[in-house]
């Protein structure tokens, strides 16, 4: 009895864990998505400052990345998460470290665009530039969204019942 | 440590070499216009797909069954996070064999005459950095971090050398837009690379909602690393 309080209440810890968690990769995935949007717009529009702008934000993603990167491992550490928790951990892990170079990539197309503006715009005003912006904004966007319905939905505390379905089921 | 951490290690070590190699040799292809060693390059780039799909899959059985903590855990997190670079990497050199099976054909083309000695020191230094950093991966040796940044500081300032290079060769024919369009390739180059890292992200969902690891999958990743080897 008192064994099974015991491991529900570290159920119910790690869930907090993970809503906390799944938050915050969602605050930085937004906001690179938003950098991805600024850095476009700041090329196509010829805009130094916004360009430079983006370039000197991203040592924010940086440091979101690192402060859920420490925070996935202390929850591994120390909740010692079962399998199906684990996938989603490593799942966690691996898409800010997507989610940071994403942000490498738009601090360069930052910097390029402030060193553009200066100049005259090609005669097709950048139209490749917009539509390949376009849909690599649209892709990133769907990537997040995916993430958020799965989270939102209740899908992690639905994947670890199912994890729990399947202990019972093997029991029986 | 357990014997499952060790061969861990062992096998990123191998990864890492591997990618070396895949960087040396697409390189030479480049330089020597040698259609057969890029052929090289592309076959064995499977070898590196597989090593990533098989090292991800053992470190997540560490993690399941060992429970690892400390100093072990951070060990499977940092070669996990390590073989995902190691695929980049490989798969930059693939692109780098591409274009030399693409220019094969014609001799060794004129921009790239121009910065052979670059290129050459380039691939030197960066499969040198892949070494040093895979051998202190295996060895837990964290001092090495600066000789990498060493070596990674003389790379980004031999890229630079060599831009500057291909930009005075190309000047003598296009004026004043060279600069700009330069900058715009590699936005281009940013973005398409965006996409790519969208995509992965997208890819951790499916493995995080069915365990399914979709990478490389229409490929060859049913085939495992150490078949591919002999």
């Amino acid at each position: 009895m008192e064994s099974a309080d015991l491991s529900q209440h570290t159920s119910r810890r790690f869930n907090e864990d993970m809503e906390r968690v799944t938050t915050r990769v969602l605050q930085m995935g937004g906001f690179v998505e938003q950098q991805l949007n600024r850095a476009v717009a700041a090329l196509v529009d010829g805009d130094s400052a916004l360009g430079e702008e983006v370039a000197r934000d991203d040592y924010k993603v940086n440091r979101m990345e690192v402060e859920i990167d420490e925070e996935c491992s202390r929850i591994i550490a120390t909740r010692q998460p079962t399998a199906s928790d684990l996938r989603v951990m490593v799942a966690i892990i691996k898409t800010i470290t997507d989610l940071e170079r994403i942000g490498d990539e738009v601090e360069k197309v930052g910097n390029i665009a402030a060193r553009l503006a200066t100049m005259e715009k090609p005669a097709d005003n950048y139209r490749e530039i917009r539509h390949l912006g376009r849909l690599v904004t649209e892709m990133v966007h769907d990537a997040l969204h995916a993430f958020a319905r799965f989270n939102s939905v209740g899908a992690f505390v639905v994947a670890r019942r199912d994890g729990k379905v399947d202990e019972e089921y093997e029991a029986v | 440590m357990s014997i499952e951490l060790s061969e861990l290690r062992l096998h990123a070590r191998e990864m890492g070499t591997l990618v070396a190699q895949q960087v040396e040799t697409a390189v030479r292809a480049l330089l020597e216009a040698d259609g057969e060693a890029a052929e090289l390059v592309l076959r064995r780039e499977q070898r590196v797909n597989a090593w990533q799909t098989d090292i991800e899959a053992e470190s997540f059985s560490l993690l399941a069954r060992q429970a690892p903590v400390a100093s072990d855990l951070r060990t499977v997190l940092a070669i996990s996070r390590a073989v995902t670079d190691l695929e980049r990497a490989g798969d930059e050199a693939k692109k780098i064999a591409r274009f030399a099976l693409a220019s094969a054909g014609h001799g060794v083309g004129g921009p790239t005459r121009v910065i052979r000695r670059s290129l050459r020191h380039m691939a030197a230094l960066a499969s040198e950095s892949m070494r040093v950093a895979v051998d202190a991966l295996d060895r837990g040796d964290a001092k090495v971090a600066q000789e990498v940044a060493r070596l990674d500081r003389e790379i980004d300032h031999e890229f630079e050398s060599a831009l500057r290079q291909l930009m005075t060769v190309a000047m003598e024919r296009a004026p004043r837009l060279l600069k700009p369009v330069f900058d715009t390739v590699f936005a281009l180059k940013g973005l398409e690379r965006i996409g790519d890292h969208a995509k992965n992200v997208a890819e951790h969902v499916v493995f995080l909602v069915s365990g399914d690891d979709v990478r490389h999958a229409g490929k060859s990743r049913a085939v495992p690393a150490r078949e591919l080897q002999h």
